[in-house]
């Protein structure tokens, strides 16, 4: 009766995803900043008297225009300054900010260059052509870039930063820690770096170990607010939620201004079924940053999991005008138009969705849903068909694939309904050797070790050669070292080792084993 | 994909299916009517067990705390005319507690007789039914076809099987029967079913969990011990799936276990709850649906031959429309469109909709849920529920019972609580509800943890009442006092069917449309609703045309049946004149006439 449904596994979902988009939006803020913790175009250093000359007003102007949306006006104004400076890079470099935001690439690149041809050492510059050739797929120009932006200005924290996303993409996760921690120290405010950082390390050397690291340097440094961050997002990744929700709570506390670490703190109140508490920090969040797309899509998460569809609607329409890149939120408006039966523009929503995000099995899922309440049959069967090509088990594509089929009289169907029956079988099994692991465990916590090893043997019987089975013969080794049973805990972990043969802890504990005097009662 | 000519194709294949589709639907679907206002008085809903005397309290584990699965599926209810006066009567089965009582004061199943005079009174121990132990659920047939109907109470432990004596007692015959198991099972639902239509009543019985105290693990100690950061009971997921078991009837007052010959035990694993009995298909063979928790449901399919086959997945009633597994707890089944076929309503988890099975025909559902306006309550646990035509205008409306499993939910939070409202949904008689429990009386929201529901015309007055087992309290008995339209009622009597007439369908046609029921045994939630079906008539006088499907394949129809009257139908012989009857005009204590 705990069974996640539709509802819940989408929340499961959605929850993480937005701690996902906080940490990629503040990771392209960063990396769109003209010079070290500015975040906007180069602006005069003049003090406003006469000598500001004109065409240090006219980038003063275009500043603010750009600052105001106003991208064609910016734009002219920028060129004006050139006219009257056409040797300023910092005025090409601005320039080339607003082609980019005005989704102008090639002219952005054409700017971005000329402002280096005049001064090689704009780190900046160096640092959002980086920016361009990740989006671009360049790997090799863009460590180029981003290795000259830091060797332009070596404390510049958003190019180590970029830098690292570079590598951690690239699997290069020894050289990302190295980069996520030089932007870390050099811009200690920077929660970026941290989480960055944190998931990196994670991801390496486990969790507790992420975590190891985040506390030591809240042990030099408490009132870093950054960290905290961090360590709530490995917090939440692990499970903890307890723990999450303290971290991301100091992490408020010491910034009270940043609509983020609401925002994070919110999600993870949510997780814990703090709802009430939890919508209270969303909507700090939004009252703080009106224009985070991100808090948005949070927020109508919540009205959307409330029941509360009206406002989740207006929530989501919000989000997307304030990102029409966020294709979440496309996703879960068009769960909101679907719960109303307006199937047509819930069709419309997963499209854009789907265009925004291809390789989203559920997103195909539930476009393919749709499309069959349209009667568009031939549509719905393309887009399950390539649910289940991204995700083999999306199992609710499997199964109304293969009634679609069925229906059809399709010789496909059979085959997939197989493979559907097969799924469930094995989850079948998975919960069961999941709860008698758990009830294996319980015994032997209570010492009943004869009770803890049958649940055990069970459920290996039923494993079989699941994806637990390395799991239960350690378990399984343990109990019987409990009971003196050591040349049998030995076969065991000989068998963890042909499953798992880099299993470093079990390869110990066999080496331990070994090296005991024989003593079997 | 490829361009041009396989674009155009595509493109013309979807237009025409989509052509196709809606032709199909128009087919199905009635035609429209307009929603019938809500007139003042239409519905009002009172509880009248106190003044019933429906009494006695349900036991059943802890009520602040439960800390094992068996303490939260809770007791059905049942509704049959046991000494056929003519009077329905009811029984309801009891519980237990996880400590256990000493010997001699353990609670017990009760039956209560109908007094005629909207009382009732606790016969259990002169009729036999004072069984204690963890019941569960029961069901109503006649398997020996003496013309009593006889009652299967489940328990975890032993089931039993109690004949009528015919005197106002029962007998446990339930060895004698070949129905006692080597070991103790957790059954939950049953049904008696004529499922290889030789004239006698076999029985199938729902299995949920291989259940012992220790056997699983304690709350919180596990994936499935938890629910929205709470230590709660574990399971039933991650617990050992038991199996369905079908009995033939032999015909001498035995029964042999033929689960396996039948193609029962060949399904995927089901934690199952409500078993609901119907000729999904209409090809005059009874097939059997189950209502599984946390698994696929499941549809044995008929073979003709003795055997089944489980359609769940193809038929499109093993999971919801998304194809996910829901926690299926009640079902009911009618004909909520006028289209002639079973629906099936079933009821979930909190956190998730009732799901309402539209039956396409040839054995293929559509999940419509939210197409028909019951997606919009989620939080409520359902369990017991039925078709429910409260008002007399032909058209079922639905209602749901709920509670939670886990006491420990009550004020934390977390969108739920452990004591439910019910809810009750209007047929707007366009394949949509509206749901109407607010202004159906405030008994309706008050809150119980509810578990079985059965419905019956308890004081032949031509409305039906609905019986509700509370777990922990008293029962509740609704009867809607608003006004009402005309209705039939009519009991069908085998001969060369089964004599209960289990599996019988039966079309009432008016100048208002038509709609069809069966005769059934179980469904609910682990319930019996009384076998007189009953059929509201709406503004009509009279029933224009009957038509009974008999198991033993006999049609016959009947014509012109005047409205308000209580028929008995014996098979080949039409209308029993000497046993049909008006309405009675009794008053019940303590509660003013119901308006007509």
């Amino acid at each position: 009766m705990t069974i996640p449904t539709r509802a819940s596994r989408i929340a499961l979902r959605g929850i993480g995803l937005a701690l996902s988009v906080v940490v990629l939006v503040q990771a392209a803020r960063a990396s769109g900043s003209a010079s070290p913790g500015t975040g906007a175009p180069w602006s005069s250093q003049a003090n406003g008297s006469e000598a500001q000359s004109e065409a240090d007003r006219l980038n003063e102007e275009a500043n603010q225009l750009f600052a105001a949306g106003k991208l064609a006006a910016a734009t002219e104004a920028y060129r004006h300054a050139l006219q009257l400076e056409p040797g300023n890079a910092q005025f090409h470099f601005n320039l080339a900010l607003v082609l980019g935001a005005s989704g102008d690439v090639k002219l952005e690149k054409q700017e971005l260059e000329r402002a280096l041809q005049l001064d090689p050492g704009l780190a900046a510059a160096h640092n959002q052509l980086g920016l361009l050739s990740i989006q671009a797929g360049q790997v090799g120009e863009a460590e180029k870039e981003l290795k000259a932006a830091i060797a332009a200005n070596a404390g510049y924290a958003e190019a180590l930063n970029n830098l690292g996303v570079l590598y951690a993409r690239e699997g290069r996760d020894s050289d990302a820690v190295e980069a996520f921690r030089q932007a870390a120290e050099a811009d200690p405010q920077s929660s970026s770096a941290f989480v960055n950082l944190a998931l990196t390390l994670a991801k390496q050397s486990g969790m507790d170990e992420a975590k190891r690291q985040l506390n030591a340097w809240i042990q030099k440094d408490p009132n870093n607010a950054g960290v905290y961050m961090a360590l709530g997002v490995v917090c939440t990744r692990a499970g903890q939620g307890p723990d999450a929700v303290a971290a991301f709570h100091k992490a408020a506390e010491l910034e009270p201004d940043s609509s983020d670490a609401h925002l994070n703190l919110g999600m993870a109140l949510i997780l814990e079924f703090d709802r009430q508490n939890g919508l209270q920090e969303l909507k700090q969040a939004v009252r703080l940053k009106p224009a985070s797309a991100a808090a948005h899509l949070s927020l109508g998460h919540f009205y959307f999991e409330d029941g509360n569809y009206d406002e989740a609607r207006r929530e989501f329409l919000i989000a997307t005008r304030l990102d029409p890149m966020l294709g979440d939120a496309y996703y879960f408006w068009a769960l909101v138009e679907r719960q109303a039966n307006n199937y047509g523009h819930a069709v419309e929503l997963l499209q854009k969705a789907v265009a925004l995000d291809p390789d989203n099995a559920n997103t195909h899922f539930l476009l393919g849903q749709c499309l069959e309440k349209l009667g568009r049959t031939d549509g719905a069967i393309k887009q399950w068909k390539e649910a289940i090509r991204i995700d083999p088990e999306q199992s609710e594509a499997l199964y109304n694939l293969a009634r679609a089929l069925n229906r059809l009289h399709d010789p496909e169907a059979p085959r997939y309904q197989r493979r559907f029956d097969e799924l469930e079988k094995s989850k079948e099994v998975t919960d069961r050797v999941q709860m008698l692991r758990s009830f294996a465990l319980q015994a032997g916590k209570s010492q009943n070790w004869p009770r803890a090893i049958e649940q055990l043997q069970q459920a290996l019987e039923l494993c079989g050669k699941c994806g637990s089975a390395a799991l239960l013969h350690k378990n399984l080794a343990y109990f019987y070292e409990q009971t003196g049973k050591i040349n049998e805990a030995k076969d065991e972990l000989q068998k963890v080792l042909a499953l798992t043969p880099n299993d470093e802890k079990a390869q110990q504990a066999l080496s331990d084993l070994r090296s005991l005097p024989s003593s079997e009662p | 994909m490829k361009r041009s000519p396989l674009l155009r194709l595509i493109t013309a294949s979807s237009v025409w299916i989509t052509i196709a589709v809606l032709a199909s639907a128009q087919a199905q679907h009635p035609q429209p009517h307009e929603s019938p206002p809500a007139k003042s008085g239409a519905v009002q809903f009172e509880d009248i067990a106190h003044q019933a005397k429906l009494t006695a309290l349900d036991v059943y584990g802890g009520e602040k705390k439960k800390e094992f699965i068996i303490e939260t599926t809770g007791n059905g209810a049942a509704i049959f005319d046991y000494d056929n006066d003519g009077w329905p009567d009811i029984f309801l089965p009891n519980g237990s507690t996880v400590e256990g009582f000493a010997p001699g004061s353990a609670p017990t199943g009760h039956l209560y007789h109908n007094n005629h005079d909207g009382t009732f009174t606790d016969v259990s121990a002169k009729a036999g039914l004072s069984r204690a132990g963890w019941g569960q659920g029961a069901c109503t047939g006649d398997y020996d076809n003496d013309g009593n109907l006889d009652l299967l109470e489940t328990f975890w432990g032993q089931n039993v099987l109690f004949h009528n004596n015919g005197d106002g007692t029962f007998t446990d015959v339930t060895e004698k029967a070949g129905l006692k198991t080597p070991r103790d099972e957790w059954s939950t639902g049953c049904s008696f079913i004529d499922y290889d239509r030789d004239g006698k009543a076999d029985l199938f019985i729902v299995r949920y969990v291989d259940f012992s105290y220790d056997s699983v693990p304690r709350p919180g100690q596990g994936q499935w011990c938890q629910w929205k950061g709470i230590n709660v009971m574990c399971g039933p997921r991650g617990l050992k799936v038991a199996v369905n078991i079908l009995y033939h009837n032999n015909g001498d007052g035995t029964f042999t276990d033929v689960s396996r010959e039948s193609g029962i035990t060949k399904t995927t694993g089901c934690y199952g709850l409500t078993s609901l009995t119907g000729d999904f298909d209409q090809d005059g063979w009874p097939d059997i649906y189950v209502a599984c928790d946390s698994t696929p449901n499941l549809l044995y399919h008929n073979n003709h031959d003795g055997t089944f086959t489980d359609i769940g997945h193809p038929a499109g009633v093993a999971f919801n429309e998304d194809g996910t597994e829901q926690a299926g707890m009640g079902l009911s089944g009618d004909d909520y469109t006028h289209s002639g076929m079973q629906d099936i309503i079933k009821t979930n988890f909190s956190d998730d909709a009732p799901t309402l099975y539209l039956n396409r025909g040839k054995n293929v559902f559509d999940d419509v849920t939210f197409r028909a306006g019951l997606g919009t309550i989620r939080n409520w646990l359902g369990w017991g529920v039925q078709f429910f035509d409260f008002d007399n205008s032909g058209w079922p409306g639905i209602l749901m019972v709920n509670g939670h499993i886990a006491p420990e939910v009550e004020g934390k939070g977390l969108g739920t609580s452990y004591r439910e409202p019910k809810v009750l949904y209007m047929n707007l008689r366009n394949g949509e509800f509206r749901n109407v429990t607010e202004r159906a009386g405030s008994v309706l929201s008050q809150r119980h943890s509810a578990r079985g529901l059965a419905l019956g015309d308890l004081f032949n007055d031509g409305r039906l009442e609905a019986l509700v087992n509370n777990m922990n309290e008293k029962p509740s008995l609704y009867r809607n006092t608003g006004r009402l339209g005309n209705f039939i009622s009519l009991q069908l009597v085998g001969t060369n069917s089964n004599r209960a007439a289990l599996g019988a369908q039966v079309t009432v046609q008016t100048v208002d449309g038509r709609r069809t029921q069966e005769v059934r045994s179980g469904g609910g939630y682990i319930s019996q609703n009384e076998l007189r079906l009953h059929f509201g008539l709406g503004q009509a006088q009279k029933a224009e045309k009957v038509t009974i499907h008999w198991p033993s394949g006999l049609v016959e129809t009947l014509t012109g049946l005047s409205a308000n009257q209580f028929y008995v139908v014996r098979e080949g012989h039409g209308i029993d004149a000497a046993q049909t009857r008006g309405v009675r005009e009794i008053k019940l204590p303590g509660l003013d006439p119901a308006a007509k």
